[in-house]
């Protein structure tokens, strides 16, 4: 029988115009009328984050500084 | 009136035309160590003897050569980098407020409101991921955020360093050959031709590499390698651990880099062709050591490129060249 599957957590990177959805899904898989639950939510990982994902990409603000004597 | 700014891994430079049509050139170590705030006796003793100082969030920090000559003296304290690569580097978003206030402090006074700031950029890197767009979009916002005492903003534009090297060196060969920049974190590559870029790359392994490499085969810092590599005549026999670690890893990155160009040269050069011998001004702040350029023209031209190499030339000022070039594009583009 159908069951709707609706995922226990989703995450959404986005970097350089590329985007990474990772889904976490738990099944249920009835075999011999036995209900066994096979939680697959680490392994249906679309890529793993590296240190490099954690860096957000942004642009930071700037303000006008105030000059030292720098330079010669 | 116009500026120019090169925007290196290891060294700021900021050019100017001075009322007799001289440059004027300004440069310092892009580099800066923390000083914690606890004793301010030494702060207030540094910033007495004219070190460039800056305080923030309760924590000071010294800047540029100074910043470096500590961390040469003192292995303890730790040289921190806002640029890694050939571009800033993420992971230190702290380091590219204190950048912005190193670069607004080297940029002389605008003449007049939105005057041209033309500032360098790498080319992405044929060897490791970089983000010369990314790079590209965070100066771009420190430079619009300047403003002169006059009140004064510019209207800043990139421009690949290696394009810059073409225009500071070869206006009297039409703009035409190839440019190498030699920085701390890149070795950047264009060939121009009238002064439009053909193509243009960049190779990750360029003066940290050769620092990192031969403190590790000497047990020293790279810091320490960084100052004891400006003594050394390339050409000469090595007369101590030191020098002979430095001269090799400098070898092993010039043929590196020059089969890097080679491929390089050979993907991108496919829809190039040149019935003349192509001249190559090697610049940069690697490229200034003695012997350089002699060890460069020798192994390139063994290389058997896929295009015809004429002259290997050492500009007068190495170090200058990127942002001479960029103040001559600034001035090219009109205000």
């Amino acid at each position: 029988m159908a069951n709707l599957i609706n995922p226990s957590g989703v995450q959404v990177i986005t970097k350089d115009g590329e985007m990474t959805v990772s889904l976490k899904i738990d099944l249920n898989i009835n075999l011999n009328g036995t209900a066994v639950n096979i939680p697959i939510n680490e392994t249906a990982k679309v890529k793993n984050m590296d240190d490099d994902d954690k860096v957000e990409w942004m642009v930071p603000d700037f303000a006008n500084s105030k000059k030292i004597n720098f330079g010669k | 009136m116009a500026i120019g700014v090169d925007c290196g891994t290891y060294t700021l430079v900021s050019a100017k035309r001075s009322m007799t049509g001289d440059f004027i050139l300004k440069k310092e170590i892009n580099a800066f160590i923390d000083l914690p705030l606890e004793n301010r006796f030494v702060f207030n003793m540094m910033k007495a003897a004219g070190v460039p100082l800056i305080e923030k969030d309760d924590m000071g920090y010294a800047l540029g050569e100074a910043a470096v000559n500590m961390a040469y003296t003192l292995p303890s304290l730790e040289l921190k980098r806002p640029m890694k690569d050939g571009c800033v580097n993420p992971k230190e978003k702290d380091a590219f407020q204190i950048m912005s206030i190193m670069l607004h402090s080297l940029v002389d006074a605008p003449s007049k409101d939105g005057e041209k700031l033309f500032y360098s950029v790498p080319a992405n890197a044929i060897n490791q991921e970089t983000d010369a767009d990314y790079h590209s979009k965070v100066l771009q916002a420190i430079f619009k955020s300047y403003e002169s005492e006059d009140g004064y903003k510019v209207d800043p534009k990139p421009i690949n360093e290696a394009l810059a090297v073409v225009y500071a060196e070869l206006g009297k060969k039409a703009y035409t050959g190839v440019g190498i920049s030699c920085g701390g974190g890149q070795v950047n590559v264009c060939y121009a031709m009238y002064g439009n870029p053909i193509f243009q790359f960049s190779i990750v392994n360029s003066g940290d590499w050769i620092d990192k490499q031969a403190a590790k085969a000497c047990g020293e810092s790279p810091t320490f390698i960084n100052k004891e590599k400006t003594k050394i005549d390339l050409r000469k026999e090595p007369q101590n651990l030191v020098e002979r670690a430095i001269i090799t890893q400098y070898r092993l990155m010039i043929e590196k880099t020059i089969q890097g160009i080679k491929e390089g040269l050979s993907n991108a050069s496919k829809s190039v062709k040149s019935e003349h011998p192509v001249d190559f001004i090697v610049a940069g702040g690697t490229a200034s050591a003695t012997g350089f350029t002699e060890i460069f023209a020798d192994v390139i031209k063994q290389a058997n490129l896929s295009i015809h190499v004429g002259d290997v030339i050492r500009p007068v000022e190495p170090l200058y060249s990127v942002a001479k070039g960029c103040l001559i594009a600034a001035e090219a583009s009109g205000n």
